[in-house]
């Protein structure tokens, strides 16, 4: 009687662990397949999954956009290593650089003091991010950040115009704006919610309200910017605090594709215009 | 604003989102079989009253049943590889892959939730009858699969059901640690498209027919295990 509920146990324990094992297995396996040839090192890149054209699935469920060919390009110049991408939400992207589960952020990142603080900002920018306050095309009563104390805006957790908002609000504490934090939604439903009411305003570049007006406008101005930039940056790839030698080789390639004129390449082909030096 | 909605987009989405039925299958599936076995290695620890791990799972039920299925997942996510990794030396956090986490986290959460089921069920069955089996000369594990375990899978079967059927529902979470299911799956149709609602439509006309197939199953299984008795049970239809 004890033996066989001891059989059972062991079993079940046998059985897990097999799943386990099974599932390690696979890539362990892999990693040898690419130890052995070459001395390559695997550097898995995070990045998202949601953000057209810089980095979400085509029809085929693929990775595309821009951060993947930049990277791609980069990966071409840089033999030592082989970048292996890791697609999540962008809210989850850098929660993964925290847990050690990627090597490198990838997402249109802005600089900002609260990320330099925790994060390795690479030093070579690959696209220029200028973000201007975003409302519904009928609406005049917003023109700057003080305009929109007590009013709602869309962001989302994890994102620079949180910060940017957040940094206002800390000054502004008595009648603050009002952050209303919606993490994945699609452009559609951003669009929607700003033309709806939902939310008053929301923070954009040029470039993605262009987009947006394209795609959902109906030939008229769905949305529009107002006022002077919220905040005039360059994005760049993120990297561990102690992941130096990634960044300095990171970095270079990104140098190199600048000079030799292949990042605007991939700038107009892929975002429609050259975004790498200054707007 | 085009129109949120066009049947034409809406029949082109089907082909892109079917293939990733089966990833939302086998987590459920996964999550069922392992869920099973963990479940009633729980309810006999708490049957047995084993020391240590019976208080252990105690907590831990009582811990999966209390929290929301994305925290225990974004849990396991980021958490577990940190305790497993610095504990055994290993380097679970990169090697296994964002669905392996998704796979445990679904399956200590169902071990949980079924453990409660089976418990229950097991304690339905009056202590009366195991005592008139062990009075009979039965083994206790004969009086458990002649008497008990017919009369519980009757008991369990409901719950079991419902479970299921919530089951492939709290699968789409999954996406937010960058797995593509189905729901992940129209969420990306919708950014590289610009149209998400003929997608989500989509999905939950699936989650529909998964659902009503699951409890016609479970109707089917419910009937049968009647055992010929007249007695008619209703409880499928009030879940």
């Amino acid at each position: 009687m004890k033996t066989k509920i001891n059989k059972l146990i062991a079993f079940v324990l046998i059985l897990t662990l097999g799943a386990t094992a099974a599932g390690c297995g696979k890539s362990s396996s892999d990693n040898k397949t690419g130890d052995s040839k070459t001395k390559v090192t695997k550097v898995i890149v995070g990045t998202g999954n949601a953000y057209e054209p810089y980095c979400y699935l085509d029809g085929k469920g693929n990775l595309t956009g821009y951060e993947y060919e930049v990277l791609k390009a980069v990966d071409e110049l840089l033999p030592q290593y082989e970048f292996i991408y890791q697609t999540s939400d962008f809210a989850n992207v850098l929660i993964s650089l925290d847990a050690g589960k990627i090597d490198i952020a990838a997402h249109q990142y802005e600089w900002n003091k609260e990320r330099d603080s925790k994060y390795l900002f690479g030093k070579e920018a690959y696209t220029t991010y200028v973000t201007y306050i975003t409302v519904a095309g009928g609406r005049n009563d917003i023109k700057s950040l003080d305009d929109l104390r007590g009013k709602t805006v869309k962001s989302s957790t994890g994102s620079n115009s949180t910060y940017i908002l957040e940094s206002y609000n800390k000054e502004h504490a008595d009648n603050p704006i009002k952050i209303a934090f919606v993490n994945n939604s699609t452009d559609e439903e951003a669009v929607t919610g700003l033309l709806n009411g939902v939310w008053d305003a929301t923070i954009y570049t040029k470039r993605d309200v262009a987009k947006l007006n394209e795609s959902y406008g109906d030939k008229k101005d769905a949305l529009k910017v107002v006022g002077a930039p919220v905040q005039s940056s360059s994005t760049y790839f993120i990297f561990d605090r102690k992941n130096t030698d990634l960044q300095k080789a990171v970095d270079g390639a990104v140098k190199e594709l600048r000079n030799n004129g292949k990042l605007s390449k991939i700038s107009i082909d892929v975002i429609g215009g050259d975004y790498t030096e200054s707007e | 604003m085009g129109e949120l909605f066009k049947w034409d987009r809406f029949f082109e989405n089907i082909p892109k989102i079917v293939p990733y039925l089966s990833v939302t299958f086998a987590i459920v599936i996964f999550a069922t079989v392992l869920g099973v076995l963990l479940g009633i290695v729980i309810a006999f620890v708490n049957m047995k009253k084993i020391p240590v791990l019976h208080q252990f799972f105690k907590v831990y039920v009582s811990f999966m049943r209390g929290t929301p299925m994305l925290v225990q997942l974004m849990l396991v996510y980021y958490g577990l590889p940190v305790l497993i990794d610095s504990a055994f030396g290993t380097n679970i956090n990169r090697e296994w892959s964002a669905i392996t986490f998704a796979y445990i986290t679904f399956i200590l959460n169902q071990g949980a939730f079924l453990s409660a089921i089976f418990y229950s069920a097991i304690t339905s069955i009056p202590y009366g009858q195991t005592e008139a089996g062990l009075s009979v000369g039965l083994t206790e594990i004969q009086t458990f699969k002649r008497i008990i375990l017919p009369q519980m899978v009757r008991v369990a079967l409901p719950p079991f059901g419902s479970d299921l059927v919530g089951l492939f529902q709290n699968s789409s979470l999954v996406f937010l640690i960058g797995v593509t299911d189905i729901m992940g799956r129209a969420k990306t149709i919708g950014t590289a498209t610009k149209h998400v609602l003929e997608a989500y439509v989509f999905v939950a006309i699936v989650y529909i027919i998964i659902s009503l197939i699951v409890r016609g199953l479970f109707k089917y299984l419910n009937d049968k295990f009647e055992f010929g008795k007249a007695r008619k049970t209703i409880m499928l239809d009030e879940i």
